[in-house]
């Protein structure tokens, strides 16, 4: 029974940390994409059909830990040899090479002293002296492929942990109240965390290139009750809550702080509402309960007057006016007003007026958090230092031995297969120790 | 600004012709010795421009298809530079030209006027992001022009076969980093804009299929020495997904990294 077992073990072990494994798993992997998922992707499917596609059917779960493993098993299978590669002497009692790159003359005593002076890590044998240079770089395979794993692991972990919720927040509000009278959006928490639970929108500045829907900012700033420390966030840069916490501005929309007068100009009702205002031409209604008046509102944040009709000039709040509607329905019968006004400018309706104090606006603000994402970050920066030192700053080798009258030299660049990329190195270590021969390089 | 960027947009654009024309007469009548000097002017004069766009636009030239053509194939310009600063690659200057050019074509089909950069680019990561993703695309760029003439029989510009095969992996190692860092980086800025680290949006699948694309034929030179031909044709063969990745958002509307904005104005 444990012969197969063993085999069985032995044949995936194989399969996963040969060559040849990293090949098939990556080839099946863009194989399932482009068949399997682009095509969806090019017709338009919804996100949450692709999210199911690529994160949750079986074959590309299979595919994606597929990866996660060859890469593993490679980078452990390279960290055992790659140190072992950063032990000198290592050439000991290996074949010499049988052709060198370069010729030169000088003896293995300037050999090893030229490739001391060129920086090179030298070791002498009996019959070569080896040098390497840039001896961490070795590590950089290793490095990159052990970040796939920890990037795996850094997913996991992200969506095990992650939350997220989206709420309003009118300018002057403080989120220092139950979640649903904020009323809150799409998430999946009841409550908002603790670093995100008391503090007040101070200011939204939305604003829009020329005339058109352009998002030039959206720009926020938020005051701490406790600290009373004011801070700044957009869309594009989040304020950090806390380590793992993090909140921006998605969107915003208009507030109006909307009055009851009586005839004697004295409120008797005050109503600020997120309402769906923008875009400009959107109608929305909010209801003033206390006296039962319902206040219809387009916005036109840029007034201006073409081919004889109300529009707005540009996306900006610049010359805000409001055509406003009042209705409230007695037992007598409904009445109603309605008319453009100016902010501030009141409607009169049954002996009421009805005015929009002010035009606040409210931010949709997201609160999400996440602990997978240090490791994320981690592997990030592994794979690609990893990747950086092995492209930018990889390691070189030399082996210099005795080759006829004079010396033999080869060079090698890890990470660069083939004669070319080490002959130039091999010229240059070879001028080198002719020149220390003679004595012209010395001191060098 | 403006103005002084349309001017140097012509000049550069003259310049990439004038290279395509000395590429015609080097196949034909073989190389001559000062056009590499011309490759050099021409990628000053395309940063020029890049420079002027800039101050126009007051951001990157980076948003939308016609600045990003731009940005890209100053960055070839560039690429073509540094491998004619190879002794062995002094012919180097040729490929970059008519990759140029098309680029330049292809970018005049879209719009020119300079925008502000919306709410959701304004940021270093997605200026960092376009800029690995245009290194990316000239190293995979430089690696599949070396391939060419290798493919064809004959190592490029009076290379050596070895040469060839090291320039190639070179240019691949080049592209492959940056591309990492391309899809790192942008994998970051999705967590901060949209709280989530991955999408399956059809640019970014089809970027995670160009690099482990790349990656194999990577694997393939490390451990399979793979050279000659067999190597120049691995490369070749993955420039339509390369292609695909990096420039599919500027005709198809489906992704969020489409940024040909349809002005809409409010009356």
């Amino acid at each position: 029974m444990r012969t197969p077992v063993r085999r069985a073990l032995s044949l995936f072990l194989d399969a996963m940390s040969s060559r040849v494994a990293s090949f098939w798993v990556i080839g099946a992997w863009i194989a399932l994409a482009l068949v399997w998922l682009v095509p969806f992707q090019l017709t338009g499917q919804p996100e949450a059909t692709l999210r199911g596609i690529g994160n949750d059917w079986l074959p590309f779960r299979a595919a994606h830990w597929a990866l996660v493993a060859t890469s593993a098993v490679c980078g452990l299978a390279r960290l055992g040899k790659d140190l072992g590669r950063l032990r000198l002497k290592r050439s000991a009692g290996r074949p010499l090479p049988l052709e060198p790159m370069d010729s030169c003359v000088g003896d293995l005593e300037a050999a090893q002293a030229a490739l001391g002076r060129m920086g090179f890590a030298v070791s002498r044998l009996e019959d070569r002296v080896t040098g390497v240079q840039r001896r961490w770089s070795l590590l950089s395979g290793s490095l990159f492929h052990l970040g796939v794993p920890l990037l795996a692991a850094g997913l996991v972990a992200h969506a095990a942990t992650a939350g997220s919720i989206q709420f309003r927040l009118i300018e002057g509000q403080s989120s220092d109240v139950p979640l649903a009278g904020l009323a809150a959006g799409e998430g999946d928490w009841e409550a908002l965390p603790s670093s995100a639970a008391s503090l007040t929108l101070e200011t939204l500045e939305p604003s829009f290139f020329q005339d058109v829907l352009l998002f030039e900012r959206l720009a926020a700033t938020v005051v701490e009750e406790g600290t009373g420390r004011t801070r700044g966030f957009s869309l594009s840069s989040p304020l950090w809550l806390d380590p793992f916490t993090l909140m921006s501005v998605q969107d915003f929309g208009y507030a109006p702080r909307i009055q009851l007068l009586s005839p004697s100009g004295e409120v008797v009702e005050e109503v600020i509402a997120a309402a769906a205002l923008f875009p400009p031409g959107s109608l929305d209604r909010v209801r003033l309960p206390g006296h039962g008046y319902t206040v219809s509102m387009v916005v036109y944040p840029d007034h201006a007057r073409m081919g004889g009709r109300d529009v707005s000039a540009s996306y900006n709040l610049r010359n805000p006016k409001v055509l406003m509607g009042v209705e409230r329905t007695f037992p007598s019968g409904v009445v109603e007003g309605r008319r453009l006004v100016s902010v501030g400018e009141t409607l009169g309706v049954s002996g009421m007026d009805v005015r929009v104090a002010e035009m606040r606006r409210f931010g949709v603000l997201r609160v999400w958090r996440s602990y997978g994402w240090p490791l994320l970050a981690l592997a990030g920066v592994m794979m690609t230092a990893g990747l950086g030192c092995r492209t930018l700053l990889p390691a070189r080798h030399v082996v210099v031995w005795r080759h006829g009258e004079g010396l033999g030299v080869l060079a090698r660049v890890d990470g660069r297969p083939g004669r070319a990329a080490g002959l130039p190195l091999a010229r240059e270590v070879g001028r080198r120790i002719s020149d220390g021969a003679s004595g012209k390089g010395a001191g060098t | 600004m403006r103005a002084a960027f349309e001017v140097s947009l012509a000049v550069y654009s003259t310049g990439v012709i004038v290279l395509c024309v000395l590429l015609l007469w080097a196949v034909a009548r073989g190389p001559l010795a000062w056009s590499r000097w011309v490759c050099r002017a021409v990628a000053v004069l395309g940063t020029l421009a890049v420079a002027l766009r800039w101050a126009a636009a007051g951001h990157i030239p980076m948003f939308g298809t016609f600045e990003n053509t731009l940005l890209a194939s100053v960055f070839l310009a560039w690429a073509a530079v540094v491998t004619s600063l190879r002794r062995d690659s002094a012919g180097a200057w040729g490929w970059a030209a008519p990759w140029s050019l098309a680029l330049l074509l292809y970018g005049a089909f879209f719009r020119r006027e300079p925008l502000p950069l919306t709410i959701s680019e304004q940021s270093l990561w997605v200026e960092a992001h376009a800029i690995f993703a245009w290194v990316a695309f000239a190293g995979f760029l430089a690696a599949t022009s070396v391939s060419v003439p290798r493919l064809l029989g004959r190592p490029a510009w009076g290379m050596t076969p070895e040469a060839s095969d090291d320039a190639i992996g070179s240019w691949l190692n080049v592209g492959f980093l940056a591309m990492t860092a391309m899809i790192l980086t942008g994998a970051w800025y999705l967590y901060l804009l949209f709280a989530e680290f991955w999408r399956w949006d059809v640019v970014g699948t089809l970027s995670m299929v160009a690099w482990l694309a790349y990656a194999l034929v990577i694997h393939a030179r490390l451990f399979y020495s793979l050279s000659g031909r067999g190597l120049a044709a691995a490369v070749v063969s993955v420039l339509p997904l390369l292609l695909l990745a990096l420039w599919i958002w500027s005709v198809f509307p489906g992704t969020y990294h489409h940024f040909e904005i349809t002005l809409i104005r409010p009356y």
